[in-house]
C-alpha cells in the first residue's frame, strides 16, 4: 500500500476506524502525514473527537441511577424463594 | 449439596451458599447503573439484574474464584444485555436494507477528495446550555440516519458498547461495522456543521 498517497476518502475512513480500534503502524504514519498537509481531514478528526468528548461529558454529568429500594427488597425475596426451591 | 448447613455469611470463593440479601445490597446498584446506561429503561434494567442474580445462583458451583465475584456478576450481566438487544434488533435489522452502504459518492469525488470540505467550527461549546443545545441538534441529526447507522452510532458513542459487542447485537460483520459507523459519522458531522456550528 502506498501510504504516502492516501486520499481524503481513505484517510477519513482510517480516522474513523482508529477511534474504535488500533490501526497498523504504517497506516497510522500515512494518516498522520496526510493530516499534516490536509486541514479538511484534520478538521474531520478534531470534530469526531469533539463529538465524542461532548457526548461523554453529558453522560458523566448525569449521576448513575440507583435501583429503587422497593425493587431491591422484592428482588431479595424472590431470590430467596428461588434458592429455597432449588435446595429442596 | 446436602452437607453444608445454612449460613448467613456471604459465600465467597469455594463455598456454595449465598445470602441473596448481601448480594443485592452489595451489587444491585452498580449492576443496575451499568444496565441502565446501556438499556435506558429502568424496569428492564431491574429485570436484567434480577436475571443475572438468578443465573449466578444457578451457576455458582461453576464459579471458581478466578475472578472476583463482582467481575463474574458483571460478565453475566453483559451477556444478558447483549442477548436482549440482539433479540430486539434481529427482527428490525433484517427487515431493513442489507448493507448497501458501499459507495461514499455523496461525500467524495472519484479521486477520493472531499466534495463538501469539512469547515471550521466555531469554538467548542463550553457552557452547559450550549452543550445541551448541541445534544439536541445531535439527536435530531440521528433521526435522519438510516436506523442501523443511528443504532450503531448510539451504541458506540452514547452507550459505551465496544465494536465487538455491537457486531453481535446488530448481527453484522466487523467489515460492515466499519462501513456503517463511518457513514454514520460522516452524516452526523455534516448535519452538525449545517445545523449547529
Amino acid at each position: 500500500m502506498k501510504i504516502w498517497l492516501f486520499n481524503c476518502k481513505e484517510v477519513s475512513h482510517l480516522v474513523s476506524q482508529s477511534m474504535d480500534h488500533k490501526i497498523g503502524l504504517s497506516k497510522k504514519i500515512g494518516v498522520r502525514f496526510h493530516l499534516l498537509m490536509c486541514k479538511h481531514c484534520a478538521r474531520f478528526e478534531n470534530q469526531l473527537t469533539l463529538i465524542r468528548s461532548l457526548l461523554k461529558k453529558s453522560s458523566t454529568a448525569s449521576t448513575t441511577p440507583k435501583m429503587d429500594e422497593e425493587a431491591k427488597k422484592q428482588m431479595t425475596r424472590s431470590l430467596k424463594e428461588y434458592q429455597d426451591q432449588e435446595q429442596q | 449439596m446436602g452437607k453444608m448447613g445454612k449460613s448467613t455469611r456471604p459465600a465467597y470463593r469455594g463455598s456454595q451458599t449465598v445470602d441473596p440479601e448481601i448480594w443485592v445490597e452489595t451489587y444491585a446498584d452498580s449492576l443496575y447503573g451499568y444496565a441502565y446506561v446501556k438499556i435506558n429503561n429502568s424496569s428492564l434494567a431491574e429485570e436484567l439484574v434480577q436475571d443475572t442474580f438468578v443465573a449466578a445462583l444457578g451457576a455458582r458451583k461453576n464459579f471458581r474464584g478466578n475472578s472476583s465475584e463482582k467481575t463474574w456478576l458483571f460478565s453475566i450481566l453483559k451477556n444478558k444485555i447483549i442477548d436482549h438487544l440482539r433479540r430486539k434488533y434481529r427482527d428490525k435489522v433484517q427487515s431493513l436494507d442489507t448493507v448497501s452502504d458501499q459507495g461514499l459518492d455523496e461525500y467524495f469525488d472519484d479521486r477520493g477528495a472531499w466534495l463538501n470540505k469539512p469547515g471550521k467550527w466555531k469554538d467548542n461549546p463550553q457552557e452547559r446550555y450550549e452543550q445541551n443545545e448541541f445534544l439536541t441538534v445531535l439527536r435530531d441529526c440521528l433521526t435522519f440516519l438510516p436506523s442501523r447507522q443511528s443504532d450503531a452510532f448510539q451504541f458506540r458513542e452514547m452507550r459505551d458498547f465496544d465494536s465487538e459487542e455491537i457486531c453481535k447485537i446488530l448481527g453484522i460483520s466487523s467489515t460492515n461495522y466499519w462501513v456503517v459507523l463511518h457513514r454514520a459519522r460522516l452524516a452526523i458531522r455534516a448535519c452538525l456543521e449545517k445545523n449547529w456550528f
